[in-house]
């Protein structure tokens, strides 16, 4: 047991020792008369009895002189700087009365540096946030450009590779008029075939990175639903002439109004599932069902089904069907051929009509393929009749001038073997600015205008040529191009064309063309 | 929003913090402390932010009671919210609202009185 003595001076060591600070001032002249060794070290006190208003600022001071009126406790802050650190103190300031009976003011406080700590943390995390924000923003940007650099990449592919498959199918055609022996004919149509099925290859990846790259714009016209069916239905029942299969059309019996869609997109799809159905079916059934769903003032809702009794789906392999490049499986390419985006390509483009494609399927039983869509009802009340094409009349072209724009070799001999069949004289220009000369020196009748040329391009040359001709007489040009994007369409009418050729093109096709524009010219 | 007296000192950052305190104040009253005894101090609390917010032109969500109906049973004086007057006001001082706002805000609370002291 320590004696009394010691007792006291333990204690005096222990307040001088404790991590509190505290101080006894004089509630009148507010001078501190007691304080332990804490308190000194936090405000640098070395004398005796310091006065308050040297360490606290004005404003504490007459709180503090508040407190002790009003007999409250004053709460207050205090930042202090021992040793160079910052210390953060909170601080209490009360009337005390002690044993002597006298009042006194007590001011008690300890560091607290938690706030500080808890800003420092906020910002520290703040910072780290900010950091992983620019990453991945950074990251999105490099997706972005990547999957740009993608759909690019795809679309100039796909017309690099229509310029020569325009020379491969131009040349066949030509070959085709000659005098043939059978096995020559049957190598030819070989070759032909192939280069249809590659250029319908092209189209489906220039239509896949066109929607991937939400560049599809649809056109509704107004059309005859039940006729459409029938339609695709004839023309798909060529594809399996062989094979032990039957193509149905089934078709509601009332009479459908003429509906708004884009038919061109519409049949590009029937077409694929119907085209996947005759690929996957070996024997039985195929059909091609319009159902009339339900009917108000404005719509029509229509489903869609095409039927097969095929080689079947695994339910595995259902919900990957869509994925661009996925087949049933990956020996289905090497079976049956295909790029695998005709499902992708038909389900994205549904998607743009509003609709779904929903797949049910069995094994060995076959396959259904299901959309529904909400079409508008047209106004019009007959769809718009196409002019039918006028028969081919090779005099028609008789004294005509028709010059031929193109940097290409292999084009321009295929256009003039197109346009040597009839009558028509042919001038040739390898660039803009030779046709815009050759213009001006013949009395030319039509123009067939390549886009993409050295020196002057198409567009420049159709502008050109816009400028210098008399109002009276507009010389028809079309634009050839390998180019099947809606921005070149655009280019084309901006600039003065008058219609677009897709390379590459059947001949009758182009001649029948050239002389609709001829005839329209000639009415003008 | 943007030029009332809520806004221009930092909205519920600043006026939650000024609550703090003041309630800090308040309960180291030995004669305000025991009105807030049972007293669910946070959700008081919240209210009173919620409460200054709307009275400062900020966002409306005060949805306390009739101001009248809930000080009733308290029989609150007048020198008790003069008191509480004297505390909020020094809160306001050291949250660093400016001497003429500060008696802008005080001059709104003392429009209260009616609502709030029900005893002499």
């Amino acid at each position: 047991m320590p004696s009394h003595q010691n007792a006291s001076q333990l204690l005096s060591e222990l307040v001088h020792n404790i991590d509190q600070g505290m101080a006894l001032c004089d509630i009148e002249n507010l001078n501190v008369i007691e304080f332990n060794q804490t308190f000194a070290s936090w405000f640098g006190i070395t004398g005796d009895n310091p006065a308050l208003k040297l360490i606290f600022a004005d404003d504490i001071l007459k709180r503090i002189n508040n407190a002790i009126t009003k007999n409250r406790i004053y709460r207050f802050k205090h930042i202090t700087t021992v040793n160079r650190r910052e210390q953060h103190l909170d601080l209490n300031a009360k009337v005390i009365v002690l044993a002597n009976g006298q009042s006194y003011l007590f001011i008690q406080g300890i560091v607290n540096n938690n706030e500080q700590q808890m800003i420092k943390m906020v910002k520290d995390h703040s910072v780290f946030i900010e950091h992983g924000k620019q990453l991945l923003e950074e990251a999105v940007v490099k997706a972005e450009s990547a999957n740009n650099a993608k759909s690019m990449f795809l679309a100039s592919m796909s017309h690099e590779l229509r310029t020569p498959m325009n020379g491969i199918l131009g040349m066949v055609q030509q070959l085709f008029k000659g005098e043939l022996s059978e096995e020559q004919a049957e190598y030819l149509t070989t070759i032909q075939h192939s280069g249809d099925q590659l250029l319908a290859i092209i189209n489906q990846v220039l239509d896949f990175s066109k929607i991937e790259a939400h560049k599809v714009e649809l056109h509704p016209e107004s059309v005859d639903m039940k006729q459409v069916i029938h339609n695709i239905v004839s023309l798909c029942s060529g594809a399996q002439e062989d094979k032990g299969t039957t193509i149905a059309a089934v078709v509601p019996e009332q009479t459908l109004p003429f509906l708004l869609v884009d038919d061109v997109r519409l049949k590009q799809v029937l077409i694929n599932l119907l085209n996947n159905a005759i690929k996957f079916t070996q024997q039985g059934e195929i059909s091609l069902e319009l159902v009339l769903i339900n009917t108000d003032k404005s719509h029509c809702q229509l489903q869609f089904t095409v039927n097969d009794t095929g080689i079947g789906i695994h339910p595995d392999r259902i919900e990957h069907l869509f994925e661009p490049f996925a087949q049933n499986d990956a020996s289905t390419t090497r079976n049956f051929g295909g790029t695998g985006l005709g499902l992708t390509i038909s389900n994205q483009l549904v998607g743009l009509m509003g609709g779904k494609i929903k797949v049910e399927s069995e094994l060995d039983k076959g396959s259904n393929f299901s959309f529904t869509l909400s079409l508008p009802i047209s106004h019009q009340v007959e769809p718009e009749v196409m002019a039918k094409a006028p028969e081919l009349t090779k005099a028609f072209f008789k004294n005509k001038k028709i010059l031929v724009v193109d940097d290409t070799r292999i084009n321009i001999k295929i256009m003039s073997m197109v346009i040597s069949d009839t009558e028509a004289e042919i001038i040739v220009a390898t660039n803009g600015q030779e046709a815009v000369e050759a213009f001006k020196s013949n009395n030319i009748d039509l123009i067939l205008m390549d886009c993409l040329m050295p020196v002057m391009d198409g567009f420049e040359a159709t502008a050109a040529i816009r400028a210098i001709e008399p109002a009276a007489e507009h010389t028809i040009i079309l634009a050839v191009t390998a180019s099947a994007s809606e921005e070149i369409a655009v280019q084309c009418k901006a600039s003065g064309m008058d219609d677009i050729i897709l390379k590459p093109f059947k001949f009758d096709d182009l001649l029948a063309k050239l002389q609709s524009a001829l005839m329209l010219n000639h009415q003008i | 929003m943007a030029g009332t007296l809520f806004e221009l000192y930092g909205g519920f950052a600043t006026f939650s913090a000024v609550v703090n305190s003041f309630y800090q104040k308040v309960l180291d009253s030995d004669e305000l402390a025991p009105y807030f005894d049972n007293v669910n101090m946070e959700r008081l609390m919240s209210h009173q932010t919620n409460f200054i917010a709307t009275a400062l032109g900020g966002p409306d969500n005060y949805e306390g009671r009739d101001l009248k109906q809930v000080h009733a049973r308290y029989n609150i004086t007048v020198p008790h919210f003069q008191e509480v007057g004297e505390l909020l006001s020094e809160s306001l001082e050291e949250a660093g609202v400016k001497d003429e706002d500060v008696a802008t805000i005080m001059n709104l609370i003392s429009g209260l009185m009616d609502q709030i002291v029900s005893s002499k």
